[in-house]
């Protein structure tokens, strides 16, 4: 049986993709005789050419495939967990189970677990609030996944099903007894407390459409468990990620006065003059030029796209906003403090959806933080670095039944890289070759800016 | 585990669960990649090999086309398996307890294998021992017997333990069991009423052709087209061909094809258009198709 520290480690893709065959799964490598480890793909033939040889290979890769799929998840005792579904396809936690033991819960918390083991609500779930002795809540995709990976037993509940709900009508036992209770459960089968569900059945009550109360849509899932096999830790984003919305507008309000003064007392020596066009004669105003940006100024004529701050307070969009965030797995990582995430996720159907527009772009974008490019890649030769991460970024999945492909969005802004004030620091460079000269043209003040017909002249 | 060829009785029901199609049953799957060409995406987690991307588990993801096409040559038929496991599963019924019955034997099944198992590592694990001693008399190489030793003994003492662990408080009692299946897909449970409409992309015909040709389709995301198109199984064949559909009438895009054309060959393949002629309906093969490869003239 897995067990769920398994987590920890990153899954390396493998390469081997100059066919760019994806799908190319040989089930042979994936048997017993190989120890279910993390298998190569399998090479594969260009057509059918009829050799018997051929068919054997074929059929014994269906057979592999057949005997690897062929299998029922059972739980020793000893690994057992079992969990409870109380959503709208059964017995509503809000029919069956008291107030005060689902305190904290939103409403697609469907999946109590009955006894939690080794470590399991580090990452996924609620606890529920209130009670001295919480309960692990998890949303659908959460229970699906570990249906799925066979590490919980899903039931669908009675009435009495729910243990301390249970307890707390005999007259609330105290807390000691429940851990004896726990143990005797799987003795205790014999009695209706309900009924195992399969796989299938799991998949039922859980996958749904979009908006669905306690379900959740097959191409988030599998998205999901894309991200979950690969070993990230994946919460969801909870009502459109509104928690980083409101922290994007509320930070400007701190930080702009500050630069209005600033501005105020300095601006005036600092920022540039807008440039003003006379409606005849040419762009470039005829004059003394001692720099290339003075010139290219005056011909930059369309607005370039200036990343900013503070968010145009767009709407997002379904289904261009965050899914999901996305921590890498590292042992530090818990619910309660979990710091920023690493990454945000936005999924999309690829037969349903269609390339986000601008607007949607916007607004996905600026519904994540503010992140400009760390200290790292602000040397001036680091450009293409400094684009490629943006002033904001997201994740999108794109899945295409059951296929998923991931991609970048970011807020890439050129016109903060201005080629042009290269062509003036081409001067500066020109110099280091000797101290001496660079020391005579400092004193030339603003001659610096006249670049490489300086550097022959000398 | 039958590895022969399994029967299955059709027409065979494909789940409908939140607007897509689903496989459960194992026994399905491969009958339809056997008998009908197709194959479907694997989009489960495999419980045996849970952190990896590589291979995918049940259940198996159909495309609506597919579907439709299973639908359509009377192959399968759809279930609404929300509404199957509303209608027959909470309550108590003789379906219910026929079904915890054969989860009970299957829990039966799981905790005597092992325990089979167990018995049979104990004697394998006591013959070595035994070889060992025998040796370790016999030619008196302290240094390998010792290295056998320590093997056995830890060997052995993690089995007793465990054997102990499962055997005292069950011995002879079931493990809890989450089938893979709810209802096992037999014809006799296709009713009118599960009949449904299939929605399929204006592709369909395409795929349609291509299936009737003898291909194997895959969705064809990751090479920007409609689908991956394979003269043999995908799991033993490279595809041939990017397939995408256009309309009769349809303008295409120069630069389509060019890119069409160029990511195709790049990849091994060719890149095929095709489309169905609407003013002719009523011949056989209404589709046309193309294939274009990029000339590095």
């Amino acid at each position: 049986m897995a067990d769920l520290d398994e987590d920890q480690s990153l899954v390396s893709q493998p390469e081997g993709e100059e066919e760019g065959d994806v799908l190319s799964q040989d089930y042979r490598q994936l048997s017993a005789k190989a120890g279910y480890r993390i298998p190569k793909r399998g090479d594969k033939d260009f057509e059918p050419h009829g050799t018997k040889q051929q068919d054997g290979v074929l059929e014994s890769q269906r057979k592999a495939m057949h005997n690897v799929l062929n299998y029922t998840r059972v739980y020793p005792p000893k690994s057992h967990i079992r969990a409870f579904y109380y959503g709208e396809e059964s017995l509503r936690k809000e029919y069956v189970i008291e107030e005060e033991w689902r305190q904290g819960l939103e409403d697609d918390h469907v999946v109590a677990v009955e006894t939690v083991k080794h470590g399991f609500g580090t990452s996924m779930g609620t606890w529920s609030k209130g009670k001295p002795t919480p309960t692990l809540w998890l949303l659908p995709e959460e229970a699906l996944y570990l249906v799925e990976r066979g590490s919980m037993d899903l039931w669908w509940p009675t009435s009495s099903s729910f243990k301390h709900a249970k307890q707390h009508t005999e007259g609330g036992f105290p807390e000691e007894d429940e851990f004896e209770e726990g143990e005797s459960d799987s003795d205790e089968d014999v009695k209706d407390v309900g009924t195992p569900m399969s796989l299938q059945a799991a998949y039922a009550m859980l996958i749904g459409e979009e908006g669905q109360k306690g379900k959740v849509t097959m191409e988030k899932f599998s998205v999901y468990t894309n991200l979950r096999r690969a070993g990230y830790v994946v919460q969801r984003a909870w009502k459109w990620d509104l928690r980083v919305a409101t922290l994007g507008i509320a930070e400007p309000l701190v930080t702009k006065p500050s630069q209005s003064t600033f501005d105020w007392m300095f601006g005036r020596f600092f920022t540039e003059p807008e440039v003003e066009h006379t409606s005849y004669g040419p762009l470039v105003r005829p004059s003394m030029y001692r720099s290339y940006n003075a010139i290219f100024r005056q011909i930059a004529i369309i607005p370039r796209h200036k990343p900013s701050r503070i968010p145009d307070d767009l709407k997002p969009e379904y289904p261009y906003r965050v899914a999901y965030h996305l921590w890498k797995p590292t042992s530090a990582y818990s619910k309660q403090n979990s710091g920023s995430p690493d990454f945000r996720i936005a999924v999309a159907d690829a037969r349903v959806d269609y390339m986000p527009t601008l607007k949607q772009m916007t607004s996905l974008l600026e519904i994540t933080p503010w992140k400009p490019p760390p200290a790292d890649i602000l040397e001036p030769q680091k450009v293409n670095q400094r684009l490629k991460h943006g002033w904001r970024n997201v994740l999108l999945a794109v899945v295409d039944q059951g296929i998923v492909s991931f991609m970048q969005l970011g807020e890439a802004a050129f016109g903060e890289e201005l080629l042009s004030g290269k062509f003036d620091r081409g001067g500066t460079v020109d110099t280091k070759r000797g101290g001496g000269v660079r020391g005579r043209r400092r004193g030339r003040g603003r001659g610096r800016g006249r670049g490489r017909g300086r550097g022959r002249g000398s | 585990m039958s590895s022969s060829a399994p029967s299955v009785a059709e027409p065979i029901s494909i789940s409908r669960i939140g607007g897509r199609y689903l496989i459960f049953d194992i026994d399905v799957v491969t009958h339809l990649r056997r008998a009908h060409r197709i194959c479907g995406t694997p989009v489960g987690t495999l419980p045996r090999a849970p952190q990896q991307n590589v291979f995918s588990g049940l259940p198996m993801e159909l495309m609506p086309e597919e579907a439709c096409l299973l639908v359509e040559t009377g192959v399968a038929y759809i279930m609404d398996d929300l509404t199957w496991h509303k209608e027959n599963f909470p309550v108590a019924g003789h379906r219910r307890s026929e079904y915890l019955e054969e989860v009970h034997l299957i829990g039966l099944r799981a905790s005597r294998a092992q325990e089979n198992a167990l018995q049979s590592r104990k004697q394998t694990a006591l013959a070595k021992q035994a070889a060992a001693g025998a040796r370790a008399a016999s030619l008196k190489h302290i240094d390998t017997a010792d290295a056998d030793d320590e093997d056995t003994i830890s060997m052995f003492h993690t089995d007793r333990s465990s054997s102990r662990a499962s055997s005292t408080p069950t011995s002879g009692s079931a493990w809890a069991v989450t089938p893979t299946i709810s209802y096992s897909t037999s014809p006799s449970q296709h009713d009118s009423k599960s009949q449904a409409d299939v929605s399929v992309p204006s592709s369909y015909p395409l795929f349609v052709y291509l299936h009737m040709k003898g291909y194997y389709m895959w969705p064809g995301l990751r090479f920007g087209c409609d689908y991956n198109v394979y003269p043999g199984d995908p799991m033993r064949f490279h595809a041939h061909f990017d397939a995408v559909s256009f309309d009769w009438e349809e303008e295409i895009d120069m630069m389509h094809l060019v890119g069409g054309g160029r990511l195709g060959t790049r990849v091994k393949k060719a890149f095929l258009i095709g489309g169905k002629d609407e003013d002719k309906l009523e011949e056989e093969n209404p589709v046309r198709t193309f294939s274009i490869e990029w000339g590095g003239m």
